[in-house]
């Protein structure tokens, strides 16, 4: 193989060495200079560099693919109904709304907190079930968050004793209760094209981690009892840390509801917990 | 023999060919005429829940997500299963989506972390790890032409599935070193190394 003659020489065995980083940009000057040197007076050198560009342009225009067939009615069986619908079009004019999205806003934070006592100990000793009086929160009569907050704490303190406890989930039965028929919370207003706050995300996902996460108890309940007790106890322990950054990350949006950051722990933490419940499930 | 004029200067290979910081899939996207503009909408009433907006979402991006799959996977029923926890995973976090980026960014990302998920849990990923490193120490050291028909997608999906993935998410999809990296637990020069031994596997592979 040819070289240009020039001194400091370079083999082609070592500009091939070096090639991925030279290509990449992470060459010193000194060694970048060596390379090039090389490449103008070596013509395979010169093939190789242009075979590998072709590749890579080749690379970066690749076409879509479409799958062998249509996987959206898998897809849509797997999604889970809305439990907090917001109305879009004629949706916007059902007569069912009963809330508004701040006094929603302000339920939803008192509805965590109350159901943070739902605990481990709670759901094995309960039925999987656990009824909560049906809520209807109207807009003619709850004006506000506070006093959405105050019907909705209302409603829990006189739901059965069993359903409050020392620890546990922090989102718990009742956001899944339009699947059972219990909570109906319809939005008063339909969103406008990105308009979705950080206050909806944050409630839009309580909802569905709750959901998930009140199927899977139910499960894990079952696999705590094949468990001996020292494991039990670390699981507990564990599933009380994630409930306690669900709560901090709550708190914290609470002070800064536009934190996208503070959205994203809480998604975390949430998400945490679903897969210590899903393991345990499935173990 | 193909050659290349070098005149002082090489094609950048670090940023190659790229429209969008995304690569061509998400450029593709972008320039089609109902681009993400609009997403917005349909994003919105997808949050509120919204099927029919979701299923539009998914009939634009459906294709290359899929391909973004296959082409990780080199399986095309794994990829296909893929497609719908992607996409059930994008309902389930459609709420984390702030529109910093554009939707096909995102969900491109969620792709990503669904397929190396996948790999993850299916205890694949280490069985082929020695397998990658064993067919890469055996790469011939100086492939000799490549042929004029190329059959890029073959050679990728018989790429070994460490050096397929990171050219996968470097070439095609124009992610960087450093998000690779984080992706996939390694260095940035790791992935750098494992992209150039995947181009140079590409090279001798179509060179047959």
């Amino acid at each position: 193989m040819s070289e240009s003659g020039q001194t400091p020489r370079m083999t082609c065995d070592t500009f091939e060495s070096t090639l991925g980083e030279f290509l990449e940009g992470g060459l010193t000057e000194r060694e970048r200079a060596l390379s090039e040197r090389h490449l103008s007076g070596c013509a395979p050198c010169r093939a190789m560099v242009a075979d590998l560009d072709r590749i890579v342009h080749a690379a970066g225009v690749l076409p879509p693919i479409a799958p062998s067939r249509d996987l959206w009615p898998d897809i849509e069986a797997r999604l889970d109904p809305a439990v907090l619908r917001l109305p879009t079009g004629e949706a916007s004019t059902r007569q069912s709304r009963t809330v508004s999205w701040r006094a929603l806003a302000a339920a939803a934070a008192v509805l965590v907190t109350a159901s943070a006592g739902a605990t481990w100990t709670l759901a094995r000793n309960t039925a999987a079930t656990v009824e909560v009086p049906a809520l209807a929160l109207n807009r003619d009569t709850v004006r506000g968050g506070t006093e959405a907050a105050d019907a909705f704490a209302q409603t829990m303190a006189t739901a059965p004793a069993a359903s409050l406890g020392p620890t546990g989930d922090s989102v718990g039965e009742g956001t899944d209760a339009p699947d059972r028929g219990r909570i109906t919370l319809v939005a008063d207003r339909a969103p406008t094209a990105g308009s979705v706050t950080d206050s909806e995300r944050m409630i839009t996902m309580d909802t569905l981690y709750g959901r998930e996460i009140a199927k899977l108890r139910t499960i894990a309940e079952s696999q705590l009892d094949m468990l001996d007790s020292s494991t039990v106890s670390v699981v507990r322990r564990n599933l009380d840390i994630i409930d306690n950054a669900i709560l901090e990350s709550r708190a914290a949006l609470e002070s800064d509801p536009n934190s996208g950051f503070l959205l994203e722990q809480l998604d975390r933490a949430y998400e945490r917990k679903v897969d210590l419940l899903r393991r345990l499930a499935f173990l | 023999m193909h050659t290349l004029t070098v005149t002082g200067s090489i094609p950048d290979f670090s940023r190659p060919h790229r429209v969008s910081a995304f690569g061509a899939g998400v450029s593709a996207i972008a320039a089609t005429s109902d681009g993400p503009d609009t997403d917005a909408a349909d994003i919105a009433a997808s949050v509120s829940g919204d099927r029919r907006a979701f299923e539009r979402l998914y009939r634009k991006y459906c294709e290359r997500i899929f391909a973004l799959c296959l082409r990780m996977t080199g399986e095309r029923a794994v990829a296909e299963e893929l497609v719908q926890d992607v996409f059930v995973r994008a309902w389930q976090k459609l709420t984390l989506f702030r529109g910093d980026s554009a939707f096909g960014t995102w969900l491109h990302r969620v792709a990503v972390n669904v397929v190396l998920s996948h790999r993850q849990k299916s205890g694949v990923h280490k069985r082929r790890t020695v397998d990658d490193e064993q067919a890469l120490d055996n790469a011939p050291a100086r492939p000799v032409t490549v042929a004029d028909r190329v059959d890029l997608e073959s050679a990728i999906a018989e790429l070994p599935e460490g050096a397929r993935r990171i050219f996968v998410l470097h070439d095609v999809e124009g992610y960087t070193h450093d998000e690779i990296g984080s992706f996939l637990g390694i260095s940035s020069g790791g992935s750098k190394a494992q992209l150039h031994r995947a181009r140079m596997l590409l090279r001798e592979a179509l060179s047959k």
